[in-house]
């Protein structure tokens, strides 16, 4: 059975993925003189046009243009799901529940800011569709309580109940990386319903994805924030490739970042760690240009089976992410040289 | 027509009339109301300036919507409490809402005296039920723990140890599980929740226990509710205690129950008044929501039909100071929805029309033409006297159970009873009586022929209800140039009419030949060229509206499409016949199997299950070729089906 029943998402995919933007494009993009420069050509050279046509450049802020390219996100994924059904379909959708567990958080940082969360409506991105969410009800909340209690049909509650109080800082992060755990939970949940044979690429990305969060929360959690290693470990995320249980606890029971970068120097994930200065600054990015590389390859090997739209929407994210980071570089005069260390896609 | 003219209705009037007038338009229902701010805000709600309407003008610019206006009303509450209270046996009954008293005033007091003669029951039951989920819960609780022999009062005096009970999710429970070692507490695996959590029960030394309630909240760990400290024996005997306690309290409920529905069998009467009184109010809000309203003036639009507009002007007249107007389509008033009017014969199919789209307010209701084809279509393929009847038996039965497509069923079924005495077959059976024109077997070629030349037929009539539909959009260049227009319908006529010369259903002659074969080509070269053509009549200033060679690819590759369709559109109804013929074998096949068994009982059983097999699955087999072919090949000819439905109050509400 059953290769072929993604044949049909595959060749869409492919479709989907030559109209989005190349490198080409790229350069224009770092090298335009300011953020309207990077609109105009966004609007009239790229596949984006279409959605940004709508907005004024001349009269243009930042964020109108990161909520219409979220929106296109969503509006892409939400195309592919019509080809899926079933676990597929399910799994799919962690890709528009990672959205909506990202506007819970802003939501919830305007409530513990005690801001009009009507003045977020803009930074916040979800599917009007798959939803369960009251967003427009959450919207006008003025209270944590009242808050918690319109999620009371969603799986969010759960998370969210024992917090009394979302404005003090320390109970704001743990709300937080609850969130992020709820969703990577259920990622992994659905991900190990997934037929396992099919799609063995696209489940080993995902568990070096887990491997990545991982390491990004310890060394954090540890350097900056010198974290417990019970609450490390409350947070870790389970089901990763590389670094078992075992390895997680020696990580957390190392003495210090030190010892911590020993013992992975063998491991796939050592270039997270081996540069003299620079970790902290490109961690994100080295981690995330580890993964663009890891779904480019994917998206190539995945024609039949889920992988291939899976990394699809992933890129897309990273090219978005891309396009946003070049936005923010022109307001702080950037450049072009500088622009590429922080781009995720790599020029070299 | 099927479709009748809808007009738009603005109506300023006092707000002192707004209850009284909003019921008025209630009974009268037929109406679909729009939101009068939004109609404010584009524009299109204009008053002309003079002076009798100058009290409406006034405060114009100050309006609120009625959705900020009209909060939730308290008897709103009220009447989904009656309607708890009977279990949803009342029903809004607007007969006598149009007769009768409908005072507000009196029929919450009515509803108060009611109240206060259940109150005391009413209320019992309710604190008894929220008791019995207090035990429930407590039940659960000590549950997880039943097996610990010591009284709770031990526990819960313990100097130098506290303990918790609570749930985290399966995740989390593995993540609890490899900190073990290393959790300043003793934790005991105690049970699993329904909702796929795990329970724990957490001892922890008094010193410790803020770095273990850190932990534990980290891994959103919940406590279970239902401990309470008056619980002081051992788990078991708790347990014993709440059982008791709750098979008590049911009792006792029990009795109330009854004493509760005794009292409310004595006022049904009046509770069904108050709340019919109570519902139409509720009603009323809703419609005031879609209102605007000024500190003297409110402000109402909505759809009427245009025959409707003499009885609204008289419900106007009742009012003094009421402005009413009326305003065609057209001017501007957005797009209107689309009321269909078919009798009672062709109404139910309008389900059928409706799964394709609603007709647009100016194009033709496609309804009567379908139900008459599909009927026929139906008919022709299923022609069956006792299967046919069987259809229209369910149909009959399912369309008084509300069920619309059961109407639809009804009509398909004696459509099939009357084919069945034209093929003279009685539950397949083609010996009992004998056929008025054939029987399809015999003559197989007459039956696809036959049903080619329907299919012609009503492709015919297609093309002139895409004619009408187009001129009537004042599309000209496709309604007179296009392949489904004039141009197309004499294409179509004169290779017919070359057919039927050709083939020697007409009489041959030479000169009549080469007169529609010039026809013809003429015809194609006219759709060819029908954008330039249309853009020269009407003096456009640019001739082609993109390149001139890529319009005349494109527009080459349409007539070969057209041609092609043609051909495909008219031989696609050959299936008419084919399932007519299928219909006969098929039973035939049974037949054979029922000869072949050679036992009388298994043969009556095979003939019973050959019919039940052919109406069930062929039924829905030829109903569905049947929709296909007017959804295909005639709606795509000539019906867009791109309007908006004409909602009445009462569906806007439910």
């Amino acid at each position: 059975m059953s290769k072929s029943k993604y044949a049909c998402i595959s060749v869409k995919t492919l479709a989907m993925k030559a109209q989005k933007i190349r490198e080409l494009d790229y350069l224009e993009l770092i090298k335009a003189k300011n953020m309207t420069a990077v609109f105009l050509y966004l609007r009239d050279h790229t596949y984006y046009g279409e959605f940004l046509k709508n907005l004024d450049p001349l009269n243009l802020h930042r964020t109108e243009i990161e909520v219409c390219l979220s929106d296109f996100k969503v509006k892409e994924t939400e195309k592919l799901m019509h080809y899926l059904y079933g676990k597929d379909k399910s799994f799919f959708k962690m890709l528009l529940v990672q959205l909506e567990v990202e506007s819970l958080i802003v939501l919830i940082r305007g409530i513990a800011r005690n801001d009009d969360l009507e003045s977020l409506r803009d930074l916040i991105g979800y599917s009007k569709k798959y939803t369960n969410v009251p967003f427009e009800r959450l919207l006008r909340v003025k209270d944590w309580e009242k808050f918690k209690k319109l999620l009371i049909d969603t799986d969010y509650y759960r998370v969210l109940e024992i917090f009394k109080d979302a404005s003090i800082e320390q109970d704001l992060v743990m709300i937080e990386k609850s969130l992020d755990r709820y969703y990577y939970d259920l990622l992994k949940k659905r991900m190990l319903e997934l037929d396992k044979k099919i799609n063995r690429d696209l489940i080993k990305a995902q568990q070096r994805n887990f491997d990545l969060h991982n390491l990004v929360w310890i060394y954090r959690g540890r350097k900056f924030y010198n974290l417990s290693r019970e609450v490390l470990i409350a947070y870790s995320l389970r089901g990763g490739l590389e670094i078992n249980e075992r390895r997680l606890s020696n990580l957390v029971e190392a003495k210090n970042t030190e010892e911590m970068k020993e013992q992975l120097i063998n491991s796939d994930y050592a270039f997270l760690f081996n540069h003299t200065k620079t970790i902290d600054l490109y961690m994100e990015r080295r981690m995330k240009r580890y993964l663009y590389y890891l779904y480019l390859k994917l998206f190539r090997i995945g024609s039949d089976n889920l992988g291939r739209a899976f990394a699809y929407i992933q890129l897309l994210d990273f090219e978005i992410a891309d396009i946003t980071s070049i936005i923010e570089s022109k307001r702080y005069r950037m450049e072009p040289a500088e622009i590429k260390y922080y781009l995720i896609r790599s020029f070299d | 027509m099927a479709i009748e003219n809808v007009i738009m209705m603005d109506v300023v009037g006092k707000i002192e009339d707004v209850d009284k007038f909003t019921k008025d338009i209630f009974l009268f229902n037929d109406i679909q109301i729009i939101d009068a701010m939004r109609e404010i805000d584009s524009g299109r709600f204009i008053l002309p300036i003079q002076e009798e309407n100058i009290n409406g003008l006034l405060g114009f610019s100050q309006l609120i919507s009625g959705e900020a206006k009209m909060g939730e009303k308290n008897y709103i509450k009220m009447v989904y409490k009656l309607n708890e209270l009977y279990k949803g046996s009342l029903k809004l009954n607007m007969n006598s809402l149009a007769n009768g008293e409908t005072d507000l005033d009196k029929a919450l007091e009515k509803v108060a005296e009611f109240e206060r003669n259940i109150v005391a029951e009413y209320d019992e039951i309710t604190h008894i039920n929220i008791q019995i989920e207090e035990l429930k819960k407590s039940r659960t609780a000590y549950s997880y723990i039943n097996e610990v022999n010591a009284r709770m009062s031990e526990l819960d005096s313990l100097e130098n140890f506290s303990y918790s009970i609570g749930s985290v999710t399966k995740d989390n429970a593995a993540r609890l599980k490899s900190i073990y070692n290393s959790v300043t507490s003793i934790v005991f695996h105690v049970g699993n929740q329904q909702d796929n959590e795990e329970v724990f029960m957490i001892i922890t030394p008094k010193d410790f226990e803020i770095e273990s309630h850190r932990i534990l909240k980290a891994l959103n760990y919940k406590s279970i509710e239902g401990f309470r400290s008056d619980y002081t024996e051992t788990p078991r005997e708790i347990l014993q205690l709440i059982e008791e306690k709750i098979s008590e309290l049911q009792v006792k409920c029990a009795v109330l129950f009854k004493k509760l529905n005794i009292h409310l069998e004595e006022s049904r009467k009046d509770a069904a008044a108050s709340f019919n009184t109570l519902s139409l109010y509720g009603n009323l809000n809703i419609i005031e929501k879609y209102m605007a309203f000024s500190e003297k003036n409110f402000y109402f639009s909505g759809w009427i039909s245009k025959r409707d507009k003499e009885k609204m002007e008289n419900i106007g007249k009742k009012y003094p100071d009421l402005i009413m107007m009326f305003f065609e389509i057209n001017s501007g008033s957005g797009k209107p929805p689309t009321k269909l009017k078919n009798n009672w014969f062709f109404s139910p199919f309008e389900a059928l029309v409706k799964m394709y789209g609603v007709p647009s307010f100016d194009e033709l209701d496609p309804t009567p033409f379908l139900s008459i084809t599909y009927m026929f279509c139906f008919g022709f393929m299923f022609g069956d006297i006792g299967q046919g009847f069987i259809l229209s038996v369910v149909g009959f039965i399912l369309g008084k159970k509300g069920v619309e497509l059961g109407k639809v069923l009804l009509r398909l079924g004696i459509c099939s009873v009357f084919f069945g005495f034209m093929y003279g077959s009685v539950f397949g059976f083609e010996e009992i009586i004998k056929p008025v024109w054939i029987r399809p077997f015999d003559e197989i070629n007459t039956m696809l022929m036959t049903a080619v030349i329907i299919g012609m037929m009503m492709l015919l009539v297609a093309y002139i209800y895409s004619i009408i539909n187009k001129l009537k959009k004042k599309e000209i260049k496709e309604g007179v140039f296009g392949k489904d227009g004039i141009c197309g319908l004499i294409l179509y006529s004169s290779l017919l009419g070359l057919l039927g010369l050709n083939m020697g259903i007409f009489k041959q002659s030479g000169l009549f030949n080469l007169i529609l074969i010039g026809i013809a080509i003429l015809m194609v070269v006219i759709v060819l060229i029908r954008e330039p053509l249309s853009n020269y009549l009407f003096k456009s200033k640019q001739l082609y509206q993109e390149e001139v060679s890529e319009y005349y690819v494109e527009s080459g590759f349409e007539i070969f499409e057209m041609l092609l369709g043609m051909l495909s559109n008219t031989l696609s109804f050959i299936r008419i016949g084919a399932f007519a013929l299928t219909h006969v074998g098929l039973f035939m096949a049974f037949q054979t199997l029922a000869v072949m068994v050679q036992n009388g009982v298994m043969s009556v059983g095979i003939l019973i299950f050959a019919n039940i097999f052919i109406i069930t699955l062929e039924g829905l087999i030829v109903s569905i070729q049947a929709l296909r072919l007017q959804f295909y090949e005639l709606f795509s000819k000539y019906y867009t089906g791109d309007g908006i439905e004409f909602k009445p109050i009462d569906l806007e509400i439910n």
